[in-house]
């Protein structure tokens, strides 16, 4: 079956234009604020919002069913000034030359926000106070040093939120949110405090209600003006019909159906536009627009990372049941809306700064949809929209949505076939997630039963559930930077300054476990540092940057009267500290208690000169290093120490506690972080040259998992994965003849049930060959659709720097036999 | 109880059902010209010698303690009559350019070994495939692992060129639940001209291996100029037919992916070049074979 005209069309147009930057939102909201100095941050945030949506151009663009865009272009990148102009400032004359995620600007639109727009909000971005605030000793290793890293939380919008579509929007409607508002505000009287802050509260959720709605009016009533329009060319002189075929291959200025056909279209549209998100959906048709409605919003209040979709299988398939009961759809018109939204879901741009491109490469906006898996009674949640999303994602090939399944031991042998299926397309999707062992996060997160059930992903492999607020990618620690202070007397070797904690020369320790202890001692300075950026950030965000919006999408926040932002989801879980470089650090300490402590063929001081000199003059113990053991073959006592590591960095960051005291958790995900981490850590013990990657998650180092994939599974399989609830990641990389029989597929089956049985929570493939990497190296032009995993999320290839690609083509391609 | 293994190799998936490791065990009687693994002809470890890694620094020659025992053009290879297996050479190349082929290990290590992959199998249907060499040549060690493998409920799948004493293994053979069972050539002369021995005592227990139930596959290394012809495939189609039935016929084209080891092995005299045969000479085989009567099936 092949993708319709009509979304081929989109398709092609998705993979052939740029991501252009476009300022109106930042022009109307800093207008905005101009108007309202001196009124409660949270209802000038609201009025901002109002603002924008009443006044940003609304465009339907040809052929579309599914309308919305967060500004003039398909493919447009928003600004968002409050958090930061100044990477922009000082990034946006390269914005189109830099070598991950270039966007285009024009020279007038540089010149018009350098102008109009950073003027003023000089002074006033949550990153220039987040500069003033965080001390000095944190901020020497914290701001753009790649050894703890948060910018996206001082530089960005936090995102990182699955709306509550089932339990709260679709059952209300924003008319009814502004109605209840209302309601509220006109019980409260502004005699405490605390009313005072409710009533606040409340009226910037009316406002934000009202925005959304205005939004979609907006469209209904371009799409009627735009069917009147048509109707006048139709009845216009010698008007001819042509046919869609002929049309279709005409490209740009045509359409890809009828006339007559278009015209009644746009006046469903309109339709459509008038009752969602106003009133609950009805229909198939209403209920993914209300939420392309949604997520726009998402996106046009804050630039958001990680807004995630959720279990779209679950809240989608009532309204298609329905519907195809009364014979409202077919499963083709389903299925087209649904490829319609995943091209939608992946136009919009996530703007972000150069460095945040190298921690979160590919364009990629992070909007995690999750399918599969059990209800909330415990039995099997598969269904008709189940499959249409995994077909969606293997025809259309975009980005977007990060797809992600749940595979738990009963589920149906035809839903494993359909993720193999999708799996042998090498786009790297689905990310194929363990169940039970998601359930066992949230479990330990603190979540009642029946929701740790209920959980999706959040951006990349975080198991996160609908009704919560968290920061789940607070910080990113760097293991190989701990790993070098230790060994280098608290000096980073790239930098040449003391940023750890200064320590004795490498030649005076006199054990393993005093080494082992002394990176402990500097990784526990790094969490510790984490935490300030981490709670500094928090409190900012509560205070600068609330969220009317996305309260009215997570529970909890409207009985409390509370902001997302200070405390008002039904479960306030912990930020999350995302642990880079387990491996390198479990097989640096390998090296040196084998050689120096075991075998007594090399010195101490002998290790210090190498990781001195980088290696050069060192070739022979470089080797020597090499040969010892590595994490990723299954080898008992290096993943022993990788355990070690783990469960130490697990219960240091335990101790402490965010601003609304829930504990800090730890992660080994993805994301593209371990190349910048790799950056500024000089050479590792492993045998690891200086600047060369570090590892993600609780992958092996890139080309040392010389075995197997099986014992690349079975080493992280060891690790204790329901402890890390912020995810585990394991990518692994087959050669694409793995799958091309049926005994393969099966065989892929076996592997991913028995590594799940192991307690493991993750694993992704990739199935691309490396032959044709290169071939989409050398012609980019040709492959611009060819996705591949960069790590807990796939994205195109061709968009990706040399480096990242060459970081690709380097892991270690398991083939059989 | 100890014997030599070539290779333990997990994740192997062409050897039989579901996710397999198969067990290479070192030594073989016969020495077929298009061998792929000239390493596992004897029963001890060898040291393989790679031109494109040496880089000629000397250091083999410092740390070799017998003389003689290293040739002294690049890339030193090894001459197994001296050679003493102590290893040394192949710790201090700097290149990786030397590489110890097989080692001696114990039952208990090579089940414990095997077994951590019981999980996948479990998942898989798979279990161990033995190989070699000719897995039977170490027939105690053989029968040792065989017997632990079946107590631990582990499936088991046996390659074999059928060159073994019946009686020396026929306790083992009754414990498979698959094998793979060599007809390389019908041809009496033609076969001890091309593996160095007659095909009498194959056959022999090709016939013996029909009475004990155990599913069979015969495997037929197609290679061109050798015995890819009609003739050659139809008499083992029909003599497969005629005094078992049951089994199904693989057809293998030959493969030159084992051509490096004999240069590292400084082999090369022992060498013969053969052609791959196509696929649609493949396709017509199989058709062959078919018409006979008998099964084909692929592992591929």
């Amino acid at each position: 079956m092949n993708v319709t005209k009509r979304i081929e069309k989109f398709r092609q147009s998705y993979v052939n234009s740029k991501p252009l930057i476009c300022y109106d939102r930042a022009d109307l909201w800093t207008r905005s604020h101009q108007e309202t100095e001196g009124e409660p941050i949270e209802i000038r945030r609201a009025k901002a919002f109002l603002k924008a949506c009443s006044e940003l151009p609304v465009q339907i663009f040809e052929d579309e069913l599914l309308v919305g865009t967060a500004g003039r272009f398909r493919r447009t990148g928003i600004l968002t000034p409050e958090f930061s102009w100044k990477w922009v400032d000082k990034e946006m004359d390269t914005f189109e030359t830099r070598p991950q995620d270039p966007y285009v600007m024009t020279d007038e639109q540089r010149a018009y926000v350098r102008e109009n727009i950073f003027p003023y909000w000089k002074g006033k971005s949550l990153e220039e106070a987040f500069l003033n605030r965080v001390p000095e000793s944190t901020a020497r290793i914290l701001i753009d040093t790649g050894i703890i890293d948060n910018d996206s939380k001082w530089r960005q919008a936090i995102g990182e939120v699955t709306p509550d579509y089932l339990e709260t929007l679709f059952p209300k409607g924003y008319d009814r949110i502004r109605e209840e508002a209302q309601a509220k505000l006109a019980a409260l009287e502004p005699v405490s405090r605390e009313n005072i802050e409710k009533i606040q509260f409340y009226t910037s959720i009316a406002i934000a209600a009202e925005a959304i709605v205005t939004f979609a009016n907006r469209y209904a009533d371009k799409a009627e003006a735009m069917a009147a329009d048509l109707a006048s060319e139709l009845a216009g002189a010698g008007a001819v019909e042509p046919s869609a075929e002929k049309v279709f291959e005409d490209g740009e200025k045509q359409w890809a159906v009828p006339l007559k056909q278009r015209r009644e279209e746009l006046l469903e549209i309109a339709r459509v536009c008038r009752k969602v998100p106003a009133r609950p959906p009805e229909t198939f048709r209403e209920a993914i627009q209300f939420m392309w409605f949604v997520q726009l919003g998402g996106v046009i209040s804050e630039n958001p990372l990680a807004l995630n979709p959720g279990r779209f299988d679950q809240y989608m398939y009532p309204f298609y049941a329905a519907d195809l009961a009364a014979g409202r759809i077919t499963p083709a018109e389903a299925q087209e809306l649904i490829e319609a939204l995943w091209i939608k879901l992946s136009e919009w741009v996530w703007t972000i700064s150069a460095n945040t491109a190298d921690f979160f490469a590919g364009y990629n906006q992070f909007q995690n949809l999750t399918v599969g898996g059990r209800k909330r009674d415990g039995s099997d949640a598969t269904n008709d929209i189940t499959y249409m999303c995994l077909e969606a994602t293997k025809r259309v090939k975009t980005h977007q949505p990060g797809l992600s399944v749940r595979i738990h031991a009963d589920c149906p042998e035809a839903f494993m076939n359909a993720v193999v299926d999708l799996v042998k397309t090498g786009t790297g999707f689905p990310a194929i997630h363990n169940d039970d062992a998601g359930s066992r996060m949230l479990l330990q997160a603190g979540y009642e039963p029946e929701d740790a059930r209920d959980w999706n992903n959040c951006g990349c492999v975080v198991p996160h559930f609908r009704k919560t607020g968290q920061w789940t990618a607070a910080v990113n620690v760097n293991f190989g930077a701990a790993l070098e202070y230790a060994l280098n007397e608290g000096n980073s070797r790239l930098r040449g300054e003391t940023l750890g904690i200064p320590v004795k020369p490498l030649a005076d320790f006199t054990s393993f476990e005093e080494i082992k202890s002394a990176f402990e001692t500097q990784l526990q300075y790094l969490v510790h540092h984490s935490v300030i950026g981490t709670v500094i950030a928090q409190q900012l965000h509560s205070e600068m940057v609330p969220r009317p919006f996305l309260s009215t999408c997570v529970d909890g926040c409207f009985e409390k009267g509370k902001d997302l932002s200070r405390g008002g989801a039904r479960y306030n879980v912990g930020p999350v500290l995302t642990g880079i470089g387990l491996g390198v650090v479990a097989n640096s300490l390998m090296a040196i208690k084998k050689l120096v402590f075991e075998e007594g063929s090399a010195t101490l001081q002998e290790f210090a000169e190498a990781m001195a000199a980088d290696w050069v003059g060192f070739e022979d113990l470089q080797r020597r290093a090499v040969n010892v053991e590595k994490y990723g073959n299954d080898q008992e006592e290096v993943d022993r120490i990788a355990q070690s590591i783990a469960n130490y960095y697990y219960h240091e960051t335990r101790k402490y506690k965010d601003i609304f005291g829930s504990h800090f958790n730890t992660a080994f995900m993805g994301i593209s972080n371990y190349i910048p981490a790799g950056k500024v850590v000089g050479a590792t013990p492993c045998g690891r040259r200086a600047r060369q990657p570090l590892t993600e998650g609780v992958s092996p180092f890139v080309g040392s998992d010389t075995s197997t994939p099986l014992a690349a599974m079975r080493s992280a399989a060891k690790m204790n994965h329901d402890v890390h609830t912020g995810g585990t990641l394991l990518n692994l990389r087959l050669m694409s003849d793995f799958l091309e029989t049926r005994r393969g597929v099966n065989n892929l089956k076996s592997m991913i049930r028995a590594y799940f049985s192991l307690g493991a929570f993750h694993v992704q493939f990739n199935t691309v060959s490396n032959e044709v990497l290169r071939k989409a190296q050398d012609r980019p032009q040709d492959y611009r659709d060819l996705l591949v995993r960069v790590a807990g999320y796939s994205t195109q290839f061709v968009n990706l720097s040399p480096e990242v690609q060459e970081a690709i083509i380097a892991r270690c391609a398991h083939k059989l036999d | 109880m100890t014997g030599v293994v070539s290779q333990i190799q997990d994740f192997s998936v062409h050897d039989g059902d579901g996710i397999r490791t198969t067990i290479f065990l070192s030594g073989c009687p016969l020495r077929c010209r298009w061998c792929s693994n000239p390493e596992t002809w004897g029963v001890k470890p060898v040291v393989a010698s790679h031109a494109s890694r040496c880089t000629d620094c000397g250091r083999c020659l410092q740390v070799c303690p017998v003389e003689g025992a290293l040739g002294l053009g690049v890339p030193h290879h090894v001459n197994p009559a001296r050679c003493t297996l102590c290893g040394r050479c192949v710790e201090v190349c700097p290149s990786a350019a030397k590489t110890m082929m097989g080692r001696d290990m114990s039952v208990s290590e090579v089940v414990g070994k095997v077994m951590r992959n019981n999980i996948f199998f479990q998942a898989s249907g798979g279990g161990v495939t033995f190989s070699g060499g000719e897995a039977t040549f170490q027939a105690d060690f053989f029968n040792r692992l065989v017997r632990e493998f079946y107590d631990l409920g582990v499936h088991l799948a046996l390659e074999t060129s059928g060159f073994f004493e019946w009686n020396e293994v026929a306790e083992s053979l009754a414990l498979m639940d698959h094998i793979f069972f060599d007809l390389k050539l019908m041809d009496r002369d033609r076969h001890l001209e091309m593996t160095g021995q007659d095909n009498s005592l194959i056959l022999e227990n090709f016939r013996r291996l029909a009475s004990l139930g155990v599913e069979v596959v015969v495997r037929i290394p197609v290679i061109s100029g050798v015995n890819e012809d009609e003739a050659n495939i139809e008499a083992t189609a029909l003599f497969v037919s005629e005094v078992f039935p049951r089994a199904a016929i693989e057809l293998l084209p030959y493969h030159a992916y084992g051509s490096y080891k004999y240069e590292a092995l400084n082999l090369g005299s022992r060498l013969y070049a053969y052609e791959t045969p196509g696929e649609g000479r493949m396709d017509a085989l199989k058709a062959l074979v078919e018409r006979c009567g008998v099964k084909v099936v692929s592992y591929k």
